[in-house]
C-alpha cells in the first residue's frame, strides 16, 4: 500500500542510483558511495536478457544517516563523467536488479 | 508581505509562525534598505508585544545565536524594543542570562560564545551600560583565579571574552578605557603563560617553516591586541545597523544585568578542544586582480571573515548549492580576496586534526559547486591552493597528506582527471618514497578506484609510469591450464579438486575430506592448535577467491557462504594473520579489494580486529607500511570495533531499563492492587535477570576485545619504531661531513620515522575517549621509561593535551 511504501521510504537506508554508464563497475560505485558511510552492498542493475549492467544500481548502507549523506553530497555529482542521480528506495528485493535493458 | 491587511482568522500558532519567519529572514536580500526593514519589523514586533512577549524574546535570543553573522541586527531590534518598552528590556535580560547559565552548564560553548557576544553588543544599543559589560566580563574571567582550573577551561572562557571584543570593544574603550586596559592585561598575562607543548601534536605542518604555530587562542589574542592598538577600529568588517537609530537608542532606559555567577567546574564538564590555525596563502601570493588585499593573519578582519565563512559553511553544508551560494555572496566579499579565503577556510576544515567535523566528501562536493557557480575564478584559485600544498608536502604530516590525496582524487574525478601533470614531473627524479612522488602515487591509485585502470594510464604523461597503479588483477598461485590435464604438482591438483567441489556445491565435510591430504609444513608444529594447517588454508582460500574473483559481490558471497569453514581453518590468531596475508598476496595489485574483503571478514567474524592489527604490523607488510590503504584498513577496523561496542552498550542499557521499568510497574501494580492478569503480563514482558546478565557479559567481552585491539596496536607501534631505531639510530641532522649517499639514507630514515610517529599520533587523537580510559595500563605497561624515545614522546604529548 501507499502508506506502507511511505513508511519503508522513511526508514530505508537503501538508495536507487540512476543514470550510470553501462561500463561503471561495482568497484567504482563502492569507492564513491563508501565516502558517505559504511556501505553494506551495491547491487548492480542488470539487463533482463543479457545480464549485463544497464545503468542503475542500488546502494545499501548499514544506517540511514549514511544514505542521507549520499543524497546530499553524491546526488548530482559525476562518476565516469556522468551526472548520477540518487533517490530513496524502499529496500532491495531479489529480482529488482533486472531492468528493461 | 500582507500590506497591512488584517487577517482576523489568523490563529495564535499562525501568528507565531509568521513572527518567527520575519525574525529569521530579516537582513536577507531585499529591495529596500536594512534600516527600513529593521524599523518595519520592530514596529510589527512592538504591536504584538502585548500577546507574544515571551515568544518574541525567545525567538530573538535564539536567532542571534543560530545566525551569529546577523547578531548586530538582532541587538538593534532588542535595543529598539527596549527603547519603547522598559519591561521588554528587563525581561529580555532576565531571560537571556538564565539561558546563558543553562548553556554554560550544558557545556555548549559555541552557543555561549555567541550569546556572550550578543549580550555585550547590547551595550552598543542602549540596553546596558559599558560598566555593566565590564562586570560581566569579570564574571567569566573569574575562572583565571580558580585553583586547579585546567587550561582547557580557562582557554574556553578567555576565548569567549576575546571573541566579543571586536563588537563591544570600541564602546567599552570610549566609556571605560581604564577598565578595558585592565581586562586586556588580565587576559594578556594569562595567554603569555599558556602551555604550548601540544601544538606540534595538533599541527598539520611539521615545522614552523610554512606558518608560525599558533592555536585559536593565541591567534585571536594577537588579533585583538592589534585591534586595541588601532583604537578598536574594526575597519568596517562589522555591520552596525544601530548607528542609524542612535537618536532613539540613546534615550532608552539602561537595564541592569542580573549578576552572573560562573558555574564552577564539574567533573562531567567538557571543554572545546584547542585547534591550530591553518593558513595557506601569504599576502604576496594574492594578486591585485583578485580584489582587495588579503588581511594579515593578526588583523581583526581575518578573524571576522574566517568566522563568518565558517558559520555560513556549517549552517548550510547540508544543502551544498545553497552553501556555495551563501559563501560567494558573503556580505564582506568585496573587502577581501573572497575566493582565496573561502578555499583556505574549507581546507582548514578538511585538514582539521584529528578528523574533519563532517564527512570529507561534503567539502569536496561544496568545492565542486563553488567551481560551477564561479567558473571564472574558483577553479583557478583552487588549483593555486593545490599547487601550494603540493610544493609544501615535505612539511605536511602524513595523515594530512592522506586527506589531501582523498580530496584531490575525488575532485579530479569530477573534472575528467584534467590536471597539468607535466608541471609535477620534476619530482620523479626524487626518491619515489618521498613525499611528493608518494602523494602522486596515492592520488593515481585513488583515481583508479573512481574510474578504471586504462583511463588513468592514458591520463598522465608517460614518465609517470613508475607511479602508476598496477593492473588490478588477481594473482592465483595454483593456476593451471585447462588442457594440460591433471597437473604433476599435487597442490595444483588439490586446488582443481577443490574448484570442482566448490562449483558443484559440495558440503563442508566433502571439502574437508579433500583438504585432509594436504601436507603440513615441516616447520615446528603449532602447539596452540594442532589441527591448523596453513597449506590447507592457503589452497582453499586461494581457490575460493579465484573462483569468485569476477566482482566484489561474487567475492562477498563466497566469503559469506564459506565463513564457517574459514573459521574452522583459521582458529587461532596466527592462522588469522595468515588468512589476511593470503588475501593480500592474491590481491596486492588491487588494494581496494583488500580493503573491502577485510571489512567483510571482520563483520563475518572470520578474523578479529586484533589480528588485522597484527597483520598490518607484520614483517610481510613492512614494504606497504606507509601506503594509504593500510591505514584505511586500520582505522576502518578500529571504527568497526567501536561501533560494535556502542551497539552492545545500547542493547545492554535498553534491556536494563526494560527490567527497571518492569520492576517499577510490578511494584506500582501491587500497591494499586491490579488484577493478577495485568501483573502476569508485566512479568511476561520483563526481561529475566539472566538475560540481562548475558548482555552484560557480551558488553564486557566487547570492551575487553576493544582494549586488546588498542594494546596490540600500541605495542606493535612501539615494536616497529624500536626496530627501526635499533637498526638506523635516531635521526641526526645533516652535516657537511656526510656524503650524498649518506644524506639520502638519513633523509629516508628520518622520513619513515616521522611518518610512523604521525600515524601513532593519529591513532591516539582519533580515539581519545577510549585511549584515555586505558591510561593506567598504557603508562605502566607500554609507554614506560625504557620505551623508545620517539614513541614515548607521542604518548607524553598526548597526555599533556589532556592534562
Amino acid at each position: 500500500t501507499r502508506k506502507e511504501q511511505d513508511r519503508l521510504l522513511n526508514t530505508s537506508s537503501t538508495l536507487y542510483v540512476g543514470n550510470l554508464s553501462f561500463y561503471t563497475t561495482e568497484e567504482q560505485l563502492t569507492e564513491l558511495f563508501g565516502k558517505c558511510g559504511d556501505l553494506k552492498r551495491v547491487i548492480m542493475g542488470l539487463d533482463k536478457v543479457k545480464r549485463t549492467p544497464c545503468g542503475f544500481c542500488f546502494a545499501e548502507y548499514y544506517n540511514r544517516k549514511s544514505a542521507e549523506n549520499c543524497l546530499r553530497w553524491v546526488n548530482g555529482t559525476r562518476l565516469d563523467d556522468r551526472i548520477i542521480r540518487t533517490d530513496w528506495d524502499a529496500g532491495f528485493v531479489e529480482g529488482r536488479q533486472y531492468g528493461r535493458g | 508581505d500582507d500590506r497591512g491587511r488584517s487577517l482576523p482568522q489568523e490563529s495564535h500558532g499562525e501568528i507565531e509562525t509568521r513572527l518567527e519567519s520575519l525574525i529569521c529572514r530579516i537582513g536577507e536580500k531585499s529591495t529596500s534598505s536594512l534600516e527600513s526593514n529593521l524599523e518595519g519589523l520592530a514596529k510589527v514586533l512592538k504591536s504584538d508585544l502585548a500577546n507574544f512577549k515571551d515568544f518574541i524574546i525567545e525567538t530573538l535570543a535564539c536567532a542571534a545565536v543560530q545566525m551569529p553573522e546577523k547578531v548586530t541586527i538582532y541587538s538593534t531590534l532588542v535595543g529598539w524594543l527596549n527603547s519603547k518598552s522598559d519591561s521588554f528590556g528587563s525581561e529580555f535580560m532576565k531571560y537571556i542570562m538564565a539561558d546563558l547559565r543553562d548553556n554554560v552548564i550544558a557545556c555548549r560553548w559555541e552557543t555561549v560564545r555567541f550569546m556572550f557576544r550578543f549580550i555585550t553588543d547590547l551595550s552598543n544599543c542602549g540596553v546596558i551600560t559599558a560598566s555593566t559589560v565590564i562586570t560581566f566580563f569579570d564574571s567569566f574571567l573569574d575562572c583565571l583565579d580558580e585553583e586547579n582550573a585546567s587550561q582547557r577551561r580557562k582557554d574556553a572562557l578567555v576565548y569567549i571574552c576575546l571573541s566579543s571584543l571586536p563588537w563591544c570593544g570600541r564602546k567599552l574603550y570610549n566609556d571605560e578605557s581604564a577598565e578595558v586596559d585592565r581586562l586586556m592585561n588580565t587576559m594578556g598575562d594569562y595567554v603569555a603563560q599558556r602551555n604550548r607543548d601540544h601544538f606540534s601534536l595538533l599541527s598539520v605542518w611539521r615545522t614552523e617553516k610554512q606558518q608560525r604555530m599558533e592555536d585559536n587562542v593565541d591567534s585571536l589574542w594577537s588579533q585583538i591586541k592589534n585591534l586595541a592598538k588601532n583604537n578598536w577600529d574594526d575597519e568596517g568588517f562589522i555591520l552596525r545597523p544601530y548607528i542609524g537609530f542612535e537618536g532613539i537608542l540613546a534615550e532608552a532606559v539602561r537595564q541592569n544585568l542580573p549578576r552572573f555567577v560562573l558555574p564552577p567546574h564539574e567533573p562531567q564538564f567538557i571543554y572545546p578542544k584547542p585547534f591550530m590555525m591553518f593558513r595557506l596563502f601569504k599576502m604576496d601570493e594574492v594578486g591585485e586582480e583578485d580584489g582587495a588585499p588579503l588581511p594579515a593573519n593578526d588583523s581583526i578582519g581575518r578573524f571576522i571573515v574566517e568566522e563568518n565563512l565558517t558559520t555560513l559553511f556549517f549552517t548550510y553544508y547540508r544543502e551544498r548549492k545553497e552553501c556555495a551560494t551563501r559563501l560567494l555572496s558573503y556580505s564582506n566579499k568585496s573587502k577581501v580576496p573572497i575566493y582565496h579565503m573561502i578555499v583556505e577556510v574549507i581546507f582548514s576544515y578538511i585538514f582539521r586534526v584529528p578528523t574533519p567535523i563532517v564527512p570529507d566528501i561534503c567539502f569536496a562536493t561544496i568545492f565542486i559547486e563553488l567551481c560551477k557557480l564561479q567558473p571564472q575564478f574558483m577553479p583557478q584559485v583552487l588549483a593555486l591552493a593545490t599547487e601550494l600544498i603540493f610544493e609544501k608536502l615535505d612539511d605536511l604530516t602524513r595523515p594530512t597528506a592522506d586527506r589531501f590525496t582523498n580530496w584531490f582524487a575525488h575532485h579530479l574525478s569530477n573534472f575528467q582527471f584534467r590536471w597539468s601533470w607535466d608541471e609535477w614531473a620534476d619530482c620523479l627524479q626524487q626518491d619515489l618514497e618521498s613525499s611528493r612522488p608518494a602523494f602522486i602515487r596515492e592520488v593515481l591509485e585513488k583515481c583508479r578506484r573512481l574510474c578504471y585502470h586504462q583511463r588513468i594510464n592514458e591520463t598522465v604523461p608517460q614518465d609517470f609510469e613508475p607511479l602508476l597503479p598496477s593492473e588490478p588483477i588477481i594473482r592465483f598461485k595454483y593456476k593451471h591450464d585447462d588442457d594440460d590435464g591433471m597437473s604433476e604438482n599435487p597442490a595444483v591438483a588439490c586446488s582443481r579438486k577443490l574448484e570442482y567441489a566448490i562449483r558443484s556445491k559440495a558440503t563442508a565435510e566433502e571439502i574437508f575430506d579433500i583438504l585432509k591430504d594436504v601436507p603440513k609444513p615441516t616447520e615446528p608444529d603449532n602447539e596452540e592448535n594442532p589441527d591448523y594447517n596453513p597449506n590447507a588454508l592457503d589452497v582453499f582460500l586461494q581457490t575460493l577467491m579465484f573462483i569468485a574473483s569476477k566482482t566484489f559481490s561474487h567475492s562477498f558471497a563466497a566469503l559469506s557462504k564459506y565463513h564457517i569453514m574459514l573459521k574452522r581453518l583459521a582458529k587461532n590468531e596466527g592462522a588469522k594473520v595468515k588468512l589476511l596475508q593470503i588475501l593480500y598476496d592474491m590481491w596486492k595489485d588491487h588494494p581496494q579489494m583488500i580493503v573491502v574483503l577485510i571489512d567483510k571478514c571482520i563483520r563475518a567474524q572470520i578474523v578479529d580486529p586484533a589480528s588485522v592489527a597484527q597483520w598490518i604490523f607484520s614483517v610481510e607488510m613492512s614494504s606497504n607500511f606507509q601506503r594509504y590503504f593500510v591505514w584505511e584498513i586500520l582505522h576502518g577496523t578500529i571504527s568497526k570495533m567501536k561501533s560494535h561496542v556502542d551497539r552492545v552498550t545500547d542493547e545492554y542499557e535498553s534491556i536494563k531499563s526494560r527490567l527497571h521499568q518492569a520492576s517499577i510497574k510490578l511494584e506500582e501494580g501491587t500497591e494499586a492492587a491490579e488484577t493478577q492478569d495485568m501483573m502476569d503480563s508485566y512479568a511476561a514482558f520483563a526481561p529475566s535477570e539472566s538475560e540481562v546478565e548475558t548482555f552484560r557479559e557480551k558488553l564486557e567481552n566487547a570492551k575487553v576485545e576493544q582494549k586488546n585491539l588498542f594494546l596490540v596496536i600500541f605495542q606493535r607501534f612501539i615494536g616497529v619504531i624500536s626496530e627501526h631505531v635499533a637498526k638506523h639510530g635516531l635521526p641526526i641532522e645533516e652535516d657537511e661531513m656526510m656524503d650524498t649517499q649518506e644524506t639520502l639514507v638519513q633523509a629516508k630514515n628520518r622520513h619513515w620515522l616521522q611518518c610512523t610517529c604521525e600515524r601513532l599520533q593519529e591513532v591516539f587523537l582519533r580515539n581519545e575517549t577510549a585511549v584515555l580510559s586505558y591510561d593506567k595500563q598504557l603508562s605502566e605497561l607500554l609507554f614506560t621509561q625504557g620505551t623508545v624515545e620517539p614513541a614515548l614522546n607521542v604518548f607524553k604529548e598526548f597526555r599533556v593535551l589532556h592534562a
